[in-house]
């Protein structure tokens, strides 16, 4: 039995009701539930979930208050997801799994490996790169580094003792240091996940190419086998959110069966939007959220930076 | 045959032979050979100093741009930028070495590494975690630390040789031609935090979390040591494989390490013994000597002449880059 996790605001809304589509599809007999990271009152009038729903109000967050006046609702968003996942958790039999995914992914294939190649696994980690890049594009090997290696737009968690190990230490850490500040080690809820492999016993990296698809990959990924792709996360490409926005390397018109899937995401999305639920602001999170420089900005910024550091360090003689 | 090495310059021999030393005692069919980095006929080191292992000086392992990596690099970074250069001179040019395994110089090998070899016959990689159990303060080093230098520690890496691990190897040149420097905020720690990506992009990387590997500083709060019959014993079950002397001076015998400040002596009574004999084998083997042979690998410090102009130059380049971030 698996239990789908998503955590969203209202505004994701239509993405995750999207996502349950794509599950009653390939996962008919496993449930879905929807965390809701925002003011439930913000709701539009008449809106009615068709999935059971935790609110933020169902979580003992210390201080939300504060939280949301430090962080950006992205952020924000990534302090509360450990304890939207513990409150889904702790409910599970032993061995059962429960699989948090962005609001942004959409399942095109069922998780079928899933029993026969990760039975013994506790925690399933998802890589954002597969294998070494080659090119000089945005975002680099080092960019990734900052971010975290291993996505937390999915994360699959089987019932065991270590699980609930790594989960408490988890959400003991992120809710407090959940910044997107790589000079300080933090960037989310994300970048922990780098420590896992070595800090708790079954902690697997899926090397699976079809699973988890997203921007930041396209390149190194089945893109046009329709049957190989298990899932894809939209994130990035049909919103705002996400780390990659800025990034170079795939351009849409060269994958154009993604960029028809994507076609037909959106056409979902709207029909999931009559109500108007992608206009209503996060409730959380009031730090306002820079968006990452791009194109012609982004070079001319970049040159600029590396004359002052020519500047600072050429060596002109004292006496010429 | 299995082939071990470390990297140092001339100051650091009496380390390198503290390691060499242990190897022989412990596994005396390995070879053993110390990169170094630095240059022996401009040391003319006499013939009582030079140590009774073989040493490859760097110039002669073929480095492709050498010349530009000891111009960009400050010593630190050039040490540690050259150990995938090091590993990849023995695949090609140690037929017989089928493992090929680094330890840092300041390392003491206590026991015979048979589990090691046993995984490097069924893995490519071998590489220990900095912690295997949480840090539950923030004193340093602490999780965030470890987040951005690096998951494992690359005082020790074991390697089978293989095409995969050849693959890595080659992988990990390329990146530290130029970028084996410090900078935390770009995602940057020496050769260390690239090794991150080691278990993702190449297969059979085995993470090992046995509590005799790679003990030290970092791994203090979940090892605890003790002398049982003549073995030091960690957390009373496992036998110390190898311990890491990092940040450890004989002139500052009262620290545990430079770069910690959780643990002291009189906290941690199970180590000092460690250390007391690293202390005097340092001791044995000169160190007091070999610390004084410079590096010739140092450069002379830089001194930036006209800060001023240079200050008045870049003023208005700053005003344009904040203009433009901040639109």
């Amino acid at each position: 039995m698996i239990t789908f996790l998503t955590v969203c605001t209202i505004r994701q809304l239509p993405q995750a009701l999207a996502l349950g589509e794509s599950l009653q599809q390939q996962h008919p007999a496993d449930a879905f539930v929807i965390g809701l990271c925002d003011d439930v009152s913000h709701l539009p009038t008449g809106f009615q979930f068709p999935y059971p729903v935790v609110s933020i109000n169902d979580l003992s967050i210390p201080d939300r208050a504060s939280l949301s006046q430090q962080y950006t609702s992205a952020e924000f968003l990534a302090a509360c997801k450990p304890l939207f996942i513990k409150q889904i958790y702790k409910n599970l039999a032993q061995n059962d799994w429960l699989i948090y995914v962005d609001p942004s992914i959409y399942f095109f294939q069922p998780l079928s490996d899933l029993q026969a190649r990760y039975a013994e696994a506790t925690v399933l980690l998802t890589p954002h790169l597969l294998k070494p890049l080659t090119d000089n594009a945005f975002p680099d090997e080092k960019y990734i580094q900052n971010v975290g290696l291993y996505s937390s737009g999915f994360l699959a968690l089987r019932q065991t003792a270590e699980t609930t190990r790594f989960l408490d230490w988890w959400s003991s850490r992120v809710p407090e240091r959940a910044f997107a500040r790589p000079c300080e080690g933090q960037y989310t809820d994300q970048i922990w996940l780098v420590l896992t492999p070595g800090l708790f016993e079954g902690v697997t990296i899926v090397k699976q190419p079809g699973w988890h698809l997203g921007l930041w990959n396209l390149h190194e990924r089945p893109t046009e086998e329709t049957e190989a792709v298990i899932f894809l996360n939209y994130k990035g490409l049909v919103d705002q959110e996400g780390y990659f926005q800025a990034q170079t390397r795939n351009r849409l018109a060269s994958f154009p069966v993604i960029k028809n899937r994507l076609r037909a995401y959106q056409n979902r999305l709207s029909q999931f939007d009559q109500v108007g639920l992608m206009r209503v602001l996060p409730a959380y999170g009031l730090q306002p959220f820079r968006p990452p420089l791009k194109g012609w900005r982004k070079k001319t910024v970049t040159s600029l930076y590396q004359t002052i550091e020519f500047i600072d360090t050429v060596d002109i003689p004292r006496k010429m | 045959m299995t082939l071990a090495f470390t990297i140092c310059s001339i100051n650091y021999l009496a380390q390198a032979r503290t390691l060499g030393d242990s190897l022989r005692q412990t596994n005396p069919d390995w070879q053993y050979v110390i990169g170094l980095v630095d240059k022996l006929d401009q040391a003319n080191l006499p013939a009582s100093l030079l140590p009774d292992y073989p040493m490859l000086e760097v110039d002669q392992i073929e480095i492709e741009d050498f010349a530009g990596m000891c111009d960009r690099y400050d010593i630190t970074e050039l040490n540690t930028a050259v150990k995938p250069f090091y590993i990849d001179y023995f695949f090609r040019h140690y037929p017989d070495a089928s493992e090929v395994i680094y330890f840092d110089p300041d390392i003491i090998v206590y026991q015979p590494l048979t589990q090691l070899k046993q995984r490097l016959r069924e893995y490519n990689l071998v590489v220990t975690p900095h912690i295997c159990q949480p840090i539950t303060d923030w004193l340093i080093p602490n999780e965030l630390n470890h987040l951005n230098t690096g998951t494992f520690n690359l005082g020790f890496i074991g390697l089978q040789k293989t095409e995969e691990s050849n693959r890595f190897v080659q992988w990990w040149k390329k990146r530290l031609v130029h970028e084996c420097r410090i900078d935390l905020c770009n995602g940057l720690f020496v050769d260390q935090h690239w090794v991150n990506f080691a278990p993702i992009y190449y297969d059979k990387v085995w993470i090992e979390k046995h509590p005799g590997y790679n003990a030290a500083y970092w791994n203090l709060h979940e090892r605890f040591f003790s002398e049982q019959n003549g073995v030091w014993k960690v957390n009373d079950s496992a036998d110390l494989q190898f311990f890491h002397y990092s940040g450890y001076g004989v002139h500052k015998p009262q620290e545990i390490s430079k770069y910690q400040n959780r643990f002291t002596f009189s906290d941690r009574p199970d180590v000092v013994p460690l250390f007391d004999l690293y202390r005097q084998r340092l001791l044995d083997n000169m160190n007091e000597t070999y610390r004084n042979y410079p590096c010739y690998y140092i450069k002379p410090p830089k001194t930036l002449y006209y800060q001023r102009v240079r200050q008045s130059l870049k003023s208005p380049i700053n005003a344009l880059i904040s203009a433009l971030e901040n639109r």
